[in-house]
């Protein structure tokens, strides 16, 4: 996930006026998870 | 035109079912006197209008709740009872249509939603409302002129801002992890040249080990040797000690029964002697015949002087007898008959004569106890020189047997001291030889097995710091979510992460600070408009400044110039007038879909010149704006509520 695709779903959920925080985090995790899984498979 | 139906039920003052309906584009007043149900139809408005889908009033976390409850339309802690729901009932309903829509609202008497509208919007609780406890009016009675929750609460700003908040908490928590990272990893190459130190270590004191244990192998077959001599001697000291044993018993069977050989030739001897001292038994049986003969003969003897005496005595005791019969004292001697004797000297010689025939029967068998006596003794005498003879030849058939006996044992002796001695000579030897291996191994096999254990000691050390340095080496790992990442890859992943975080709340702030600044400019531009429309010729200019703080410029008391005015010191009327202003501008800026504004108990505050200026104002907004404003106003005089068209 580049850094305007992470943007661009916090926009989105800012206009549809999300404040459940644990649905952020979980975005954050995502991008998280990818970033996990782009660096682990270039080093392995 | 478009028509509003309001229907109600157990509501407020409403115990019972009230409809009402409201056209767009006109304004109303409610009417009626204090609890004739005024405020309880703006409260069915405003609930159905605000309430969410949830059932809650969430608006930007607990501000929505607080204005529910400030309005009266959601009951609180303090007040339970000032819900919307009726006192006396436990549910109360609210139905609104509006544009060929239905809306229904019920709701328990504790707030507690049972069926909510769809499309209800908190804002509307800030924006489509203005009373005494409106957010609006209730800052400018008390003077405070940070409005800054109108561009931050209503606008996305706040949303903007929640969201960076967020996003720093996350990136504050990833610097953390990407610092521990980058600690880590430092650790993790001292750790790893700690390792491999240790490995090298443990790989020379295995080669040592190797080394020693090659060693340790020939002496470990000296001791073998040594341990089989050891045990070898110890085999034949216990044969040793058996032969020593079995002498010790020989002898001692010897002496006993060279013991009972002394003792029978003891016995023999004494009988021996017993036997010689007894005469031969022929020379018994002639001396015992001598004596019979001997002594019939004086038996014999005797027997005859007793005869004789006896015969005298026949002679006298008859003469006795007579002399007694016939009484006389003298008779004739009947021994001579030449004689007299008298009775006296008669029974004297009577006596003497019997006593001599006593004398004479005691000696008689004096001498025939002496020969049975003699007989006796020959008798015993002979028996027993029998039996001592029987028992000389038995005691020497006996010795003869004994003799035989003993006679191999010095033999049997010697051959067992021979065999001890081999024995002993050969222990003698084995112990020699057993001397020499111990001298050889012992000193050799103490320090090998220190050596050896030292250096196992060493490698066990080595293992343990090695276990200790990997067990260090995987606790490096840095978890994140639910993965365990070694510290270098960590912090790459962290890097990137923080580079995303960063690239996001800079967007975000920056889109706050926007949504800020357009939101006040709109609602700035709103006021503007509405002090146009109000034709308010005083309050020249009401805005929120940069700090979003209320700007209040008016023309000054002597009509000339423009003042700052602060909120302390405006008029009741001037508040509820720049209160009207702010509510509207928040309406059009915020909520002007909601084709409602509703104002409860402000009309009849104002003094009444703003009043008609008011009632203009609020015509001409519905008309302008298409929307449905309703007011209330207290009229004491009414006996019930009253819905008027203005």
């Amino acid at each position: 996930m580049s850094e305007e695709e992470l943007l661009a779903h916090l926009e989105n959920m800012v206009k549809k006026r999300e404040t459940d925080s644990s649905k952020i985090n979980k975005l954050i995790d995502n991008a998280l998870k990818s970033i996990m899984e782009e660096v682990l498979h270039d080093e392995s | 035109m478009t028509k509003a139906k309001l229907r109600i039920e157990n509501i407020g003052g409403f115990r019972k079912p009230f409809s009402i309906e409201f056209e767009k584009g006109y304004l109303y007043f409610v009417e009626g006197s204090n609890s004739s149900g005024k405020t309880s139809l703006i409260k069915a408005l405003a609930g159905i209008l605000s309430v969410s889908s949830s059932g809650q009033f969430e608006l930007r976390s607990d501000r929505g709740i607080l204005e529910a409850e400030h309005l009266g339309i959601k009951s609180s802690e303090k007040n339970p009872q000032e819900g919307l729901v009726n006192a006396h009932a436990e549910f109360g309903e609210i139905k609104l249509e509006i544009d060929g829509n239905n809306y229904t609202y019920y709701v328990k008497k504790d707030g507690t939603p049972v069926v909510t509208p769809e499309n209800g919007n908190e804002l509307f609780l800030l924006t489509g409302v203005l009373s005494n406890d409106s957010r609006v009016l209730r800052q400018l009675n008390n003077g405070i002129d940070d409005f800054s929750w109108i561009v931050d609460d209503l606008s996305l700003a706040k949303r903007y801002g929640e969201y960076t908040d967020m996003l720093k908490t996350r990136k504050e928590d990833a610097e953390r992890l990407y610092i521990r990272s980058k600690q880590k990893k430092n650790e993790v190459e001292s750790l790893k040249k700690k390792l491999d130190a240790l490995k090298d270590a443990r790989s020379f004191v295995e080669y040592e080990m190797r080394q020693m244990e090659k060693q340790y192998a020939e002496i470990e077959e000296l001791i073998k040797e040594r341990e089989e001599k050891h045990s070898e001697m110890e085999s034949k000291k216990n044969s040793a000690r058996e032969i020593e044993r079995s002498i010790s018993q020989l002898y001692a069977e010897f002496e006993r029964k060279k013991e009972n050989i002394a003792e029978e030739e003891k016995i023999l001897k004494s009988f021996q002697e017993e036997y010689t001292s007894i005469p031969e038994i022929v020379e018994m049986e002639q001396a015992l015949e001598e004596l019979i003969t001997e002594n019939q003969e004086k038996v014999t003897k005797l027997q005859t002087q007793r005869e004789r005496t006896q015969g005298v005595l026949d002679l006298y005791l008859p003469a006795l007898n007579s002399m007694d019969k016939m009484n006389i004292s003298q008779t004739k001697c009947p021994l001579c008959e030449t004689g007299s004797i008298d009775s006296e000297k008669l029974s004297k010689k009577i006596e003497t004569l019997k006593k001599e025939i006593d004398n004479i029967n005691g000696r008689i068998k004096q001498h025939l106890m002496k020969r049975d006596f003699k007989k006796r003794e020959f008798r015993e005498k002979k028996e027993r020189k029998e039996w001592l003879k029987e028992e000389i030849g038995n005691i020497k058939d006996e010795l003869k047997k004994l003799r035989e006996r003993i006679r191999d044992f010095p033999s049997r002796i010697s051959g067992e001291e021979d065999r001890l001695e081999k024995k002993r000579e050969k222990i003698a030897k084995l112990k020699e030889k057993y001397k020499e291996l111990k001298r050889k191994t012992e000193t050799v096999d103490e320090e090998a097995s220190k050596a050896l254990d030292a250096k196992e000691e060493e490698r066990t050390r080595i293992n343990k710091e090695l276990g200790a340095v990997e067990t260090a080496l995987e606790e490096t790992s840095i978890q994140i979510l639910d993965k365990l990442v070694p510290p270098e890859k960590a912090e790459r992943i962290l890097l990137i992460l923080l580079e995303k975080l960063d690239f996001a709340i800079q967007n975000f702030s920056k889109a706050a600070n926007e949504h800020r600044r357009k939101a006040a400019r709109r609602f700035n531009q709103n006021i503007s408009e509405m002090i146009q429309k109000l034709g308010f010729e005083k309050l020249v200019n009401i805005r929120l400044n940069d700090e979003y703080r209320l700007y209040i410029e008016r023309i000054g008391d002597n009509g000339e110039g423009k003042v700052i005015q602060q909120i302390k010191s405006l008029s009741t009327s001037e508040k509820l007038t720049i209160a009207l202003i702010l509510q509207s501008a928040l309406r059009s800026t915020y909520l002007s879909e909601i084709p409602f504004f509703l104002i409860d108990g402000i009309i009849q505050d104002f003094d009444e010149d703003r009043r008609r200026e008011v009632i203009n104002y609020l015509k001409r907004l519905t008309t302008e704006e298409n929307i449905i404003v309703i007011a209330t106003k207290l009229n004491e005089e009414l006996p019930s509520i009253r819905i008027q068209e203005v």
